[in-house]
């Protein structure tokens, strides 16, 4: 690894310790940073709801986020080296709406049991939900990836995963207009959409923690054969790698981390497509080796910051965190593109 | 009784009119009015012989709680006011309301491009369940043509028309049909002024040849406000008799249940509702369901908020300002348990509310196709939702069966 990529990313490293910091330290309620100090420390606060929420409201939060940029960092990292796109990202290419279809069928469909008032999605808490996502993520990921191999312009491929985008979408529309599963998980399911870190609780980081570390942990060990990928299908298998079997893994690998964020944070937009680009500008590289702990940290560094602008802090109103996401990915979105053009650089990003 | 010809009708009317002999008139006018119809309005036909200077409406009502709407009457012809709640500053939206069988009014001035709607209707399409129990306590439901969404139709009487094939389906509430709408000619069309393009939907449908008239009365910042849009309903009906009754009735009940909470030495502080993905949608501090709370003789945790919509809070907010709420309502599920609510979020057993059982779900009195009476009976009845604030907030004072709410866990699962 050079010298640049390693002080990259230890500047990446304390960029995700001061905003995970920020994000536990500030909220719209004020609360000295004395005090939030106190609590970690597991002293008693002069106030004893600053401590239920420091340790139940901003802790879970910031993990949340953290581990959603990580995952869809990484995630859209994986898809840009297995599409051989620079745009490709879970969002974009259609697999955050088949892990939607996944959630909707679940949530709006089958019936949660004796909880089918209690609203919310409470019922992400069950492996059900993100099992679901997961699983709708991966047969878009493999759907487009299909077609994709018919098709030689990557902007074609992008077209072809936003139409795939459209369909589910439109499923779900479908769904949620056909009233079933009543107002209040229409209700919820909607909520869900707008995307958000704020409402995981500790006991579906239970869940969100175990999938999104073996997501990365899988990504971690096949940084070599996301190397010989990039290189091209048949490079790649003249190094004696199965070129076939890579593929998959690095499929499912990237459809369980997108598909557990969307489940337990809603469809987040951008963070994806715009995280592998800030981390090869970061690190100069396109080495895997350094672009995986770059993409895990500049992840969480930009979903901490979106969360961050979303809670609006010193304000009890919040964002949709789909529209700062969005604020910052597109604009990166279009830079590339322009740069696409200019270096006639298309395939290989 | 065999139909009296339309024409040997008359006689009677200009007679007693004549005569301004109102007892005698009704004893008249009974004979061939539908039952239920106590006043002197005329509330299932068109006047035969118009005359001039003839007061066609005996029967009047006026407006004491609600902010939203008014009334003026003329000889044979009513106009009615609606406030519009997606842009307050706007000129209101104007009705007239014409007696049918007398000459179109052309009043001029502000009122030249109100819409002219003739009275009584008799075949009225509602898009919003929030009115069905007003035909209820009306007694006027064979009034209702078609309804939005029958399968969320909680009210009782209407719930019994839709069954008996009475009363047609008029599409979604959030998607009307307009076409079916329209080749339903009904008499009137009523639908909530809610969304950004329902004012659209409505141009569309006047031009398409439907008399159509909003509510809006969810915009009312008391209970008694929203209750009394009933009245609103009768004035295309003529039943402003009922109306006024109906009305008497539920306003009497509210005083004394708000008086016997008056009482109550404590004022227990009360929390609504549940988050959804992070944000908390609460009332305001200016909403009917605030005033409500102050009415029961509770203390609303967001009640210095000034604004009559919902607010939009983070969890953390809630925790600050309400973790120490006596009462939590309109949250989980009557059959649902404690538990449910925890596997929701864990973060709900840091309210005191929830650690001592004070949770009250809304969906006691809910139909199999997701209809509740929370959202229909409850804005007409505000008597016995008063009631079940005051039983919840004041056991102690109170003498009343829940009708909307239920402890969370109360009733067996369905």
């Amino acid at each position: 690894m050079s010298r640049r990529a390693e002080v990259a990313l230890a500047a990446l490293a304390v960029a995700v310790a001061a905003l995970f910091v920020a994000t536990v330290a500030a909220g719209s309620v004020a609360i000295p940073l004395s005090q939030v100090v106190a609590v970690l420390a597991g002293d008693a606060p002069a106030d004893p709801v600053w401590s239920t929420i420091v340790t139940q409201v901003r802790l879970p939060r910031a993990l949340t986020a953290l581990l959603a940029g990580a995952a869809l960092g990484v995630g859209g990292l994986q898809m840009q080296t297995l599409f051989r796109n620079p745009l490709a990202d879970p969002f974009i290419l259609g697999v955050s709406s088949g892990a939607s279809l996944g959630v909707a069928l679940v949530v709006l469909v089958a019936d949660g049991a004796g909880t089918t008032l209690v609203g919310g999605l409470g019922l992400a808490a069950s492996v059900g939900v993100a099992g679901a996502a997961a699983v709708g993520a991966g047969v878009t990921t493999a759907a487009v990836l299909a077609v994709s191999r018919r098709v030689a312009s990557p902007a074609t491929v992008l077209i072809i995963g936003l139409m795939a985008g459209y369909v589910t979408a439109a499923v779900v529309s479908v769904l949620v207009h056909s009233g079933v599963g009543g107002v209040e998980r229409v209700r919820a399911y909607i909520a869900w959409g707008f995307g958000s870190f704020a409402s995981t609780t500790w006991s579906e980081l239970t869940v969100l923690v175990p999938c999104v570390a073996a997501g990365l942990a899988l990504a971690g060990a096949m940084t070599k054969q996301l190397n010989a990928l990039l290189l091209g299908d048949r490079y790649a298998a003249s190094m004696g790698l199965r070129v076939r079997g890579v593929r998959v893994l690095v499929i499912c690998g990237a459809s369980l981390l997108a598909g557990v964020t969307t489940a337990f944070c809603g469809p987040v937009a951008f963070v994806g497509v715009a995280v592998p680009h800030v981390a090869r500008a970061a690190l100069r590289t396109s080495d895997h080796r350094a672009l995986v702990p770059g993409c895990l940290l500049a992840g969480g560094a930009v979903a901490l910051a979106a969360g961050l602008a979303a809670e609006v802090p010193g304000s009890d109103a919040t964002l949709p965190l789909n529209a700062v996401t969005s604020l910052i990915g597109a604009p990166v979105v279009v830079a590339v593109l322009l740069r696409m053009r200019r270096s006639r650089q298309a395939v290989v990003p | 009784m065999a139909p009296i010809p339309a024409r040997r009708r008359a006689l009677p009317l200009v007679l007693c009119v004549l005569l301004l002999s109102l007892a005698a008139c009704a004893t008249a006018t009974d004979g061939s009015a539908r039952g239920g119809g106590s006043g002197d309005n005329l509330v299932d036909r068109c006047v035969d012989a118009f005359e001039q200077g003839v007061d066609y409406f005996p029967d009047k009502v006026e407006f004491e709680y609600a902010d939203g709407v008014s009334v003026r009457y003329e000889d044979h012809y009513k106009v009615v006011e609606v406030d519009r709640p997606d842009d307050p500053d706007a000129e209101p939206l104007r009705y007239v309301l014409s007696q049918c069988g007398t000459p179109t009014p052309d009043p001029g001035g502000e009122l030249a491009r109100a819409q002219v709607i003739r009275v009584p209707a008799t075949g009225v399409a509602s898009l919003t369940t929030a009115n069905l129990p007003h035909f209820a306590e009306l007694d006027r439901v064979e009034d209702l043509a078609a309804v939005a969404s029958p399968s969320f139709v909680s009210t009782p009487a209407v719930r019994r028309a839709v069954a008996a094939g009475a009363v047609e389906s008029a599409g979604s509430g959030t998607e009307p049909d307009l076409e079916s709408l329209i080749a339903l000619e009904p008499d009137l069309l009523l639908l909530d002024a809610f969304g950004e393009t329902v004012m659209d939907d409505v141009e569309r449908l006047i031009q398409g040849g439907v008399p159509t008239a909003v509510n809006a009365d969810f915009d009312e910042t008391t209970l008694l406000g929203r209750a009394e849009w009933l009245k609103y309903t009768a004035l295309f009906l003529n039943a402003e008799q009922e109306a006024a009754e109906a009305f008497a009735g539920i306003e009497d009940d509210y005083r004394r249940v708000a008086a016997a909470a008056a009482e109550a030495d404590e004022r227990p502080s009360v929390l609504f509702n549940l988050p959804y993905q992070g944000t908390w949608y609460v009332p305001g501090g200016d909403s009917y369901l605030a005033a409500a709370v102050h009415d029961a003789g509770g203390v609303y945790v967001f009640g210095d908020d000034t604004s009559n919509g919902s607010l939009e809070l983070d969890v953390e907010t809630v925790l600050a300002e309400a973790a120490g709420a006596d009462v939590w309502l309109q949250a989980g599920s009557v059959h649902g348990s404690l538990d449910d609510l925890l596997a929701h979020d864990e973060r709900f057993a840091e309210f005191e509310a929830f650690q001592d059982a004070q949770v009250w779900a809304s969906d006691k009195r809910t139909t199999r196709g997701g209809g509740n009476a929370v959202y229909e009976t409850a804005y007409t009845r505000a008597d016995l939702f008063l009631a079940d604030l005051v039983e919840i907030l004041h056991p102690r004072v109170s003498d009343h069966e829940l009708v909307f709410f239920g402890r969370v866990g109360s009733e067996p699962s369905s």
